[in-house]
């Protein structure tokens, strides 16, 4: 079947099995910035925002996804041009392989867009979709508190 | 595998017509469909254009409807009222990316044993509105025991009262990440010291789900200070199939220490 999606910023139409997951989709397109890990929805590294909400990608039918925004972490930030929660994780050294990275960032951006100011409470029930197997979470908190303060003015 | 087929009807009649189609199961946007298996299903129809992902609000009830995911439901329920069932049950229930996907349709149609959404829906006799081969709005409590509700028929939404009832709300898991082995859901409403009405359900027990009426009714209209609440969940009436780690016997006393210490809570002792 075919559809169209508006991936970060860009529409596209894209020709895929009725019943390939949203992960499927993304990552045969070249997004591979969209981790594959466990498949079923436990893990978050394939966590996208869809229509400005995180899901795991891997339990979205893509065709249910048809006509809708998706912003994986590569819409949010590059290396040349890095996002202040992208430059956060570098500044702490929130980061050891990187895996789960792209969908720490994701799901710190959407806490963000609800709430500027979270607590260190808020921050690790909105990271409660995504594991991490190398940092043990610590630095991952403080590089979105250290985020937040920033895109607040406050550093 | 075959190809799916998929239908995307831009009105609740026109969904109503697919639901005949054979092998062919409505999709509101959740996850049950994929992790229960796909290989059977020949069709899915998308709930994503019917209009239904909305609270319209009532005299004291909100209806909620089916594509409505857990987190919206949770952020809706807690602006109405800061200690609202549903808030408590539903902020709690899988991760932050799994409640922006579950939805309330797909949760009552499947309800799964491990179901956040249930217990408190049967606790506030939810009443749940369905259309397709049966049609109408029937008590939550009646959709989840008869089955003749649930053959070709789509939920288009929930409604469910929204007058205050004090909550109180357990999942026993080991981890906040696991689907609980069984959740407590009670609700109490109290004037001047006294029990106007409780409510009590235990989900993930054998038959998905029991309601204590029977408790509900010897506690009702008694004082709060002077229930004794020690007791009550030693022979609770209710039976639980093994689990991985935990026998029918110690699910059946866990349950009854956690609800002793539920009706302790919400009776502020």
């Amino acid at each position: 079947m075919e559809a169209s999606f508006r991936i970060n910023g860009k529409d596209r139409t894209i020709s895929f099995s009725s019943r390939s997951t949203l992960l499927e989709v993304l990552r045969s397109q070249g997004h591979t910035e969209v981790k594959e890990g466990c498949r079923e929805g436990q893990c978050g590294s394939c966590v996208v925002l869809l229509d400005g909400k995180l899901v795991n990608s891997c339990q979205v039918l893509a065709a249910s996804a048809s006509e809708k925004d998706i912003l994986t972490v590569r819409g949010l930030g590059d290396v040349f041009s890095p996002h202040p929660i992208q430059r956060a994780f570098a500044y702490t050294g929130a980061i050891q392989c990187g895996f789960c990275t792209p969908g720490m960032i994701l799901a710190a951006h959407s806490l963000l867009l609800k709430n500027p100011d979270p607590d260190e409470k808020a921050v690790k029930r909105a990271l409660d979709g995504n594991l991490c197997r190398c940092t043990g979470y610590v630095k991952i908190v403080e590089a979105v508190l250290l985020a937040a303060r920033r895109m607040r003015g406050n550093e | 595998m075959n190809e799916l087929q998929w239908y995307f009807p831009s009105s609740v009649a026109e969904s109503e017509e697919m639901l005949n189609i054979p092998k062919t199961i409505p999709h509101g946007g959740g996850t049950a469909i994929i992790r229960s298996g796909m290989s059977r299903i020949e069709g899915l129809i998308d709930l994503g254009r019917l209009g239904l992902h909305r609270f319209a609000e009532g005299d004291d009830r909100v209806q909620i409807g089916a594509t409505m995911a857990f987190s919206d439901v949770a952020d809706h329920m807690e602006s109405l009222d800061r200690e609202n069932i549903l808030s408590l049950a539903l902020s709690c229930a899988a991760s932050t990316p799994l409640r922006n996907r579950i939805t309330v349709g797909g949760s009552i149609s499947h309800f799964p044993a491990w179901s956040d959404l249930m217990g408190p829906l049967i606790a506030l006799d939810a009443s749940v509105s369905v259309v397709g081969e049966q049609r109408g709005t029937f008590r939550v409590l009646e959709y989840a025991t008869n089955p003749e509700l649930r053959k070709h028929t789509l939920i288009t939404g929930v409604t469910v009262d929204t007058q205050f009832w004090r909550p109180y709300y357990h999942r026993e898991t080991r981890t906040s990440f696991d689907y609980p082995a069984f959740t407590v859901t009670i609700l109490l409403r109290e004037i001047n010291d006294r029990i106007e009405d409780m409510r009590i359900v235990i989900v993930g027990c054998t038959g998905k789900f029991k309601r204590f009426f029977k408790i509900e009714d010897a506690l009702r209209g008694k004082r709060c200070t002077s229930v004794s609440v020690e007791g009550i969940g030693r022979d609770l009436d209710i039976k639980f199939t093994r689990k991985k780690s935990m026998s029918t016997e110690y699910l059946r006393h866990l349950a009854g220490v956690r609800l002793e210490r539920g009706i302790a809570r919400i009776l502020r002792r």
